[in-house]
């Protein structure tokens, strides 16, 4: 891999002395890029939007109202930009454009082939490369999942041969991943909590949830249970799940239930991770 | 686990979305995936009397237009290892990605879900929704934005 596979185009070429503003507005428009700025022809410097924001006004309101308006928008290009940039030539590894950039502290480097700038290089893409390479070496894995399993539907519906259980529990063994098995049960009826004596509802309730995550370790094999955390929750199905994701970090929610229930619809619209409705 | 996976994606490849995904669940069982594109069936452009495009020329310029960006798709998924295959046919979303999942032997099929807005919310069917609805499949579906990225 060299940096010409890599590097970008510039978001454009500025002189020193034009204003920082209008070469904010540019900058903006070109998500991730940087500007190479000249003085009388000669490359002088790199301005990217975080040199761009540090040069302009405060971000917060009771420092912003002693700056001046009239001053920040006399600012140039070359109050904000980074002089003396880091420059590789196109046959550059990612490598050497790295180290020269951790070493100098600068986020872009420019690309010069011969006298003519070709093009940038910035940090981002460089992490790109990174994580390129590390994803090689190291296949991508699923290492958090979530099933939200139901104690009464002991068989999917739709896939009539495996569990959503079943479904998750293999998935997690291929991906070495935990697997966190979470069922949410309504809390007690009104008629039923008022007709018990003070204190004793919640007694029943923390009954209920010992015995439902009983039933639900007995449903994984032996073999698993060292990889499974078992997660019972009282209140709204949906909410629970996303919470029960969320607090697991789960990268995948494996689901069943009745096809097309709105309970499965409304976590695919809501989840922060990819739903599996098995 | 299942290894052969149908990922249905869209004309303006919203639902790459869900790639990175699907490439993390079969990347380590070397899964098969076929890539179909389901677009809307060309029409005849008429002006007057002129017949400015016909339906199969309109459907033709589609299925080039993406097919590049569905080989640069494959093209990713093939250097990970897995072996890809890719479609485009025009039609309904929702029934051609269960006539192709049948007919390939899918054992999943993933999607993006991209949910409609306003009254349309109320009055369509998403196609997500009407593939979980009849597929016996499982159905690996991701949201089109605010989701965690793969």
């Amino acid at each position: 891999m060299r940096i010409k596979m890599l590097m970008r185009c510039t978001s454009g070429t500025v002189e020193a002395r034009e204003s920082l503003a209008a070469a904010s507005m540019r900058l903006a428009s070109d998500s991730g890029g940087c500007l190479v700025v000249t003085d009388g022809g000669r490359l002088a410097g790199v301005l990217t939007p975080a040199d761009a924001r540090a040069a302009g006004p405060s971000t917060v309101p009771s420092l912003a109202v002693h700056e001046w308006p009239a001053f920040t928008s006399r600012l140039t290009v070359a109050d904000a930009m980074r002089r003396d940039p880091v420059v590789v030539p196109p046959d550059a590894t990612p490598g050497d454009a790295a180290h020269a950039l951790r070493t100098r502290g600068h986020r872009a480097a420019v690309v010069v082939d011969g006298s003519e700038v070709v093009g940038v290089v910035t940090t981002t893409d460089l992490l790109g490369t990174l994580v390129q390479r590390l994803e090689r070496e190291t296949p991508p894995r699923l290492s958090r999942l979530l099933v939200a399993v139901s104690l009464v539907a002991s068989t999917s519906r739709r896939c009539r041969s495996r569990t959503p259980l079943d479904l998750a529990l293999g998935i997690a063994r291929r991906h070495r991943a935990t697997l966190t098995l979470l069922h949410v049960m309504r809390g007690l009826s009104l008629r039923v909590a008022e007709g018990l004596p003070a204190g004793v509802d919640a007694d029943v309730q923390r009954w209920r949830l010992a015995e439902v995550r009983a039933a639900l370790i007995r449903r994984v094999p032996p073999e698993d249970r060292s990889v499974v955390r078992v997660d019972v929750r009282a209140g709204d199905v949906v909410e629970g799940v996303l919470n029960g994701a969320a607090t697991a970090g789960a990268e995948l929610i494996v689901m069943g239930g009745r096809p097309g229930a709105s309970l499965v619809r409304e976590t695919m619209r809501r989840a922060p991770c990819p739903v599996l409705a098995a | 686990m299942f290894r052969r996976m149908l990922v249905l994606l869209d004309a303006g490849l919203v639902g790459r979305r869900v790639v990175p995904w699907v490439r993390r669940l079969l990347v380590p069982v070397h899964g098969d995936v076929r890539l179909l594109v389901v677009l809307p069936p060309g029409r005849t452009v008429t002006a007057g009397s002129r017949t400015l495009i016909y339906a199969d020329q309109g459907e033709d310029a589609a299925r080039d237009a993406v097919g590049v960006a569905l080989a640069v798709v494959a093209a990713q998924l093939r250097d990970d290892g897995l072996a890809v295959s890719s479609e485009v046919r025009f039609g309904d979303p929702g029934v051609d990605a269960l006539e192709v999942a049948q007919a390939w032997g899918a054992e999943a099929i993933a999607l993006v879900d991209v949910p409609a807005h306003g009254a349309r919310r109320w009055l369509t069917r998403s196609v997500a929704d009407a593939i979980v609805q009849k597929t016996p499949l499982p159905v690996l579906v991701a949201r089109a934005s605010g989701q965690r990225a793969a």
